[in-house]
């Protein structure tokens, strides 16, 4: 009987212990909170230390030049595990606890949407860096404000490739015959789905001959089968819609099997600092870059230099825009002259502007409409360059790829 | 319809992966077999092999293939450790070795993503693209998948020796067949399952080595790698060191010549496929013998 | 306790729940759906792992399949709210009837891999399907309602439903003949236990509380990926929920789900990143070495003493692994 109620005191002990930390009151007075989740485990692991750091700098950035109306800004970050409903949970109490004043963007389709819902119900505004997804467009959300350009309106990232292809005259070496077979491969999921359909559509468009189109699972450690298929059917240029890991495993594969590819595109991958770990491998492959490489302005350069000063490396495109996401939020604070949610909201919708990798102007549906297209660049002995178009070209590009 | 040397360069990629995969599946199937447990945390014994071995390229350059030993050595106090103190204890109750071994599971997530981040890594060794060619280039034989095979074979000659030849070998098939029996003989039962716990871990953990040369990791992804695993362990029967041989390269072989006839997304269905018909229409697997 | 204070309890725990919108804050409710969610989930879990003792670990197919059925029939708009729920969690009982009975015939280890097995094919077809549901471009589900107490009071209504129906199905003839299957199945047929049949009716009736709760969150959260839905990590909440709460008793599932799910949120908010894995395996682990009964086994009394922990108390070395206290 004793043990039991050793038990009992024991179980009540954890169940207050629980009430009170769910109930904890953590905010100064003072300072304005800014919440966001970002997915630290579960599917998109990966991604979410760029956008970590991102915001961090962004929000940095805020307090050093004054904070919003004078008011130090704290961010509230929590690990959502790529799971929409645990995103509801923290975004929800972001919003009901810590009285957040505005949100930063998760990351994936599936969870922005469950964060935008909350936040519509809650009229807070909230700004993504990087979900794409047509569902959180065409839902009425108004609260809800995408600063990368949603491929279901904008086209896609990896469009802009087969243009350059299609105008060879225009960089290939002279002499050399136009490259027409082209492998249309990409990811599975919404993202790689969509974008494999317009690069197709529009490969057919500009008369290349498509002789192999599909799918893979980015779980799949091993890519050879697929390569060699493709192997055999004579492609002569590859179009890889693809996620940093799976362009790690295709580069690879392609160098294992040594394969005459003249040119090959992959969809992220050639432009972020760990591709060097591939070494002389990893070079001369194209990929899609959003930052225009001779965009200096909406404060790029202050944005690299503080970058570097805080990090020690150089930033790559995914800080960029986590750190435009916090410029657009001050700049609509500075706009509106106050904090009420729904004012800011407002300014948001009517901001017109440059951030540190692009124009910012966004459409009725929330997605950014003033965004300019992807560029291409490549892998040219470990560092990125600009190759097209024409007139942001840094340099030519190296042809043919073996 | 794939060509002569497509088909033979398929071929030759499903028995290098299959090669690996004999080994992941010979861990597994050694602790299976003398402990009947299930062990949920498989996969994560392979991170923690592929991770040391890539901290010591980067950081000490210590060449993948050496870095082996070092490796098998530490899983394999490692791993006797935890069946020492966690499972030994649990190990009669087997819904508790399960949910034990899956907190285990998590225990070695949350360190790999607190020592390695979140980033993908790989090791890129100079000599990974030296290869003999044949057909004119068609069919290509990367020398370090070679190697790496002739590696999986080593070990399981040796592992294979060990069991039939060694006085610990053989008081684990006896554990295996009757622990009771055994302990009544006088063999210290929870000495041998901690060596063959030890053991298996350390010989998935050589698999998380080799397979990072040619692999992306990322912490999250060892839970797909226990299901294959378990696809080969049962394909090959449960407890059978040839079955998990023959298994592993059959697994291997059968994801790569699938892939050149479906679309590739599906590829992971195969597997599951395997591990789905095996279970119903033959249960002990090609080599078992125990009935379920 | 007299049967007069288990009614009085019931009905204040009862009044608290039905007016908990009045005084908690909208994440509390989220986390209160959730929780309910889970508690059913684990319920129905411990019906086929607890009462008949086949461990699996691929609840979640049924979940899928019952939030895909939600999605498909509200995406074409065919019936309303409350039935595509019911439709959700008949179809995942369907189809557990249909492929059940090859399943049911594994035991131990071998059910829970097969039944892994299946949840990761439905995954990854359902995450690779292009053809005529198209899920594999995510889907979006009309918006029923933004508030949420209306789905707090479905899930309520749901819970305590699904409850009564555990508790109607643990004391009917048939939860008598599950326990006589999991304690020994020859002896269970001698008395005239009718094995696969039984078997059948645990297997569906534990598919058919996944696909409702998986038809609820398809509404709830309004955009499905198959990677949410399938996610084996649901599958193994369940598990955890239900053993860490007691096995084979009617409230451990109810206290499992209502733990762990606590346990994470805390560990989740406090240790930001990557530190909350660390934090919540432990006390699980704890929990598993030394409560061999889950928390309504501690209540009892049970305390298991690891052979290394008496070893740190009395030089006395046990043979015996582990100890039970009773």
């Amino acid at each position: 009987m004793r043990k039991s109620l050793i038990m009992w005191t024991l179980l009540s002990v954890f169940v207050v212990c629980g009430l009170v930390s769910l109930n904890q009151t953590a905010v100064a007075e003072e300072e304005l909170v800014i919440g966001c989740s970002l997915p630290f485990t579960g599917g998109l692991s990966s991604e979410a230390p760029y956008f970590r750091d991102g915001y961090t700098l962004g929000v940095d950035m805020i307090n050093k030049s004054g904070g919003l109306l004078g008011k130090k800004v704290k961010l509230v970050m929590q690990d959502d595990q790529t799971d929409p409903a645990t995103a509801i949970t923290i975004y929800e109490k972001l919003v009901t606890k810590e009285k957040a004043i505005a949100l930063f963007g998760p990351l994936g389709s599936s969870v922005t949407a469950a964060a935008a819902s909350v936040a519509e119900k809650h009229k807070v505004p909230i700004v993504s860096s990087y979900a794409a997804g047509e569902s959180l467009y065409n839902k009425g959300y108004t609260y809800h404000f995408g600063i990368c350009a949603s491929s279901y309106f904008g086209g896609s990232y990896s469009v802009p490739f087969i243009d350059m292809v299609n105008n060879f005259e225009k960089w290939g070496p002279k002499g050399e015959a136009k490259p027409n077979k082209i492998a249309i491969i990409g990811v599975s999921g919404a993202y790689g789905r969509d974008a494999v359909d317009r690069c197709v559509k529009r490969a057919k468009e500009v008369g290349l001959d498509v002789v192999h189109q599909g799918m893979y699972d980015a779980k799949t450690g091993d890519f050879t089968p697929m390569l060699q298929k493709i192997k055999g059917k004579g492609a002569e240029i590859l179009c890889a819609v693809s996620y940093y890991n799976d362009s790690i495993i295709l580069a690879r594969g392609i160098a294992k099997l040594k394969m005459k590819f003249k040119t090959i595109f992959l969809g992220t991958g050639p432009d972020l600092p760990e591709w060097k770990e591939l070494g002389p491998i990893g070079y001369k492959y194209c990929s899609a870059y959003p930052l225009s490489p001779s965009w200096q302005r909406g404060g790029y350069p202050e944005f690299v230099k503080a970058f570097k000063a805080k990090f020690g490396k150089d930033p790559i495109y995914s800080h960029a825009w986590a750190y435009g996401v916090a410029q657009v939020l001050k700049a609509a604070v500075e706009k509106a002259q106050s904090l009420d949610p729904v004012k800011v909201r407002n300014a948001i919708a009517g901001l017109d502007m440059d951030i540190a990798w692009c124009h910012v102007k966004f459409a009725p549906e929330g997605w950014n409409a003033g965004y300019g297209g992807t560029y291409i660049s490549q892998n040219q002995k470990g560092k990125t360059v600009g190759v097209w178009p024409p007139e942001v070209a840094q340099a030519p590009v190296i042809y043919p790829f073996r | 319809m794939p060509t002569l040397a497509g088909f033979i360069q398929t071929l030759s990629t499903g028995i290098f992966q299959g090669g690996v995969y004999a080994i992941m599946a010979l861990g597994l199937a050694i602790i299976f077999g003398v402990m009947h447990i299930i062990n949920f945390a498989h996969g994560e014994f392979l991170l923690i092999g592929a991770y040391l071995t890539y901290w010591l390229f980067h950081a000490l350059h210590v060449d993948p293939f050496l870095s082996i030993l070092l490796t098998f050595g530490l899983v394999f106090v490692f791993g006797q450790i935890i069946q020492r103190y966690l499972l030994d204890p649990v190990r009669h109750d087997h819904s508790f070795v399960l949910v034990m071994t899956y907190a285990l599971s998590i225990f070695i997530v949350g360190l790999m993503f607190i020592f390695f981040k979140s980033e993908l890594r790989s090791v890129v060794t100079v000599y990974s693209l030296w290869s003999l060619d044949f057909m004119d280039a068609d069919v290509i034989l990367n020398l370090q998948d070679m190697a790496v095979l002739v590696m999986a074979g080593i070990f399981f000659v040796l592992v294979h020796l060990f069991m039939k030849r060694t006085w610990i070998g053989k008081c684990m098939s006896v554990c295996a067949q009757d622990e009771e029996a055994a302990q009544l003989m006088g063999i210290d039962t929870r000495l041998v399952s901690s060596l063959a716990f030890g053991l298996g871990s350390a010989l998935t953990s050589v698999t998380g080595s080799l397979m990072i040369t040619s692999q992306v990791f990322h912490p999250g992804m060892g839970g797909i790698q226990t299901l294959k695993a378990f696809t080969i362990v049962i394909l090959g029967g449960m407890g059978s060191l040839w079955g998990a041989a023959v298994g592993g390269i059959l697994v291997g072989i059968i994801e790569a010549v699938g892939t050149l006839f479906m679309p590739g997304i599906y590829k992971p269905i195969i597997g599951f496929s395997i591990l789905l018909l095996v279970l119903l229409f033959r249960p002990s697997g090609l080599f078992g013998k125990a009935s379920v | 306790m007299s049967k007069k204070a288990k009614l009085a309890l019931m009905g204040a725990v009862l009044a608290v729940l039905v007016a908990a919108p009045l005084m908690l804050p909208g994440y509390m409710l989220h986390s209160m759906i959730l929780v309910g969610s889970f508690v059913v989930m684990a319920s129905s879990w411990n019906l086929l792992g607890g009462y008949v003792g086949l461990i699996s670990f691929g609840q979640v197919a049924f979940y899928g399949l019952g939030a895909y059925t939600a999605a498909f029939l509200s995406v074409h708009g065919l019936i309303a709210f409350p039935f595509t729920l019911l439709a959700g969690a008949l179809f995942a009982a369907l189809f557990a009837g249909i492929i059940g009975y090859p399943f049911i015939r594994l035991r131990g280890g071998y059910f829970a891999l097969g039944m892994l097995g299946l949840a990761e094919i439905l995954y990854v077809y359902f995450y690779n399907e292009d053809f005529w549901l198209k899920s594999s471009r995510g889907m979006s589900l009309p918006i029923i309602t933004n508030n949420i107490c209306l789905f707090y009071y479905t899930m309520l209504g749901l819970t305590l439903t699904s409850l009564a129906a555990f508790q109607w199905i643990i004391r009917s003839r048939l939860g008598a003949g599950f326990v006589a299957l999991r304690e020994n199945e020859d002896a269970a047929r001698m008395c005239g236990i009718h094995i696969n049949r039984y078997l059948m009716y645990a297997f569906i009736i534990s598919s058919f509380f996944p696909g409702l709760m998986g038809a609820f969150y398809a509404h709830y959260v309004v955009y499905i990926e198959a990677s949410d839905v399938f996610n084996i990590v649901i599958s193994e909440a369940m598990l955890v929920m239900a053993i860490f709460g007691g096995l084979g008793t009617f409230l451990g599932p109810i206290v499992g789900a209502v733990f762990i799910y606590t346990l994470g949120e805390i560990a989740r908010s406090t240790w930001s990143a990557y530190g909350h894995l660390i934090v919540y395996s432990i006390v699980v682990m704890i929990v598993c070495l030394f409560f061999p009964g889950g928390v309504m086994g501690l209540l009892r009394g049970e305390v298991r003493v690891p052979w290394w922990f008496q070893g740190l108390r009395s030089t006395k070395r046990q043979r015996n692994s582990g100890t039970i206290l009773m």
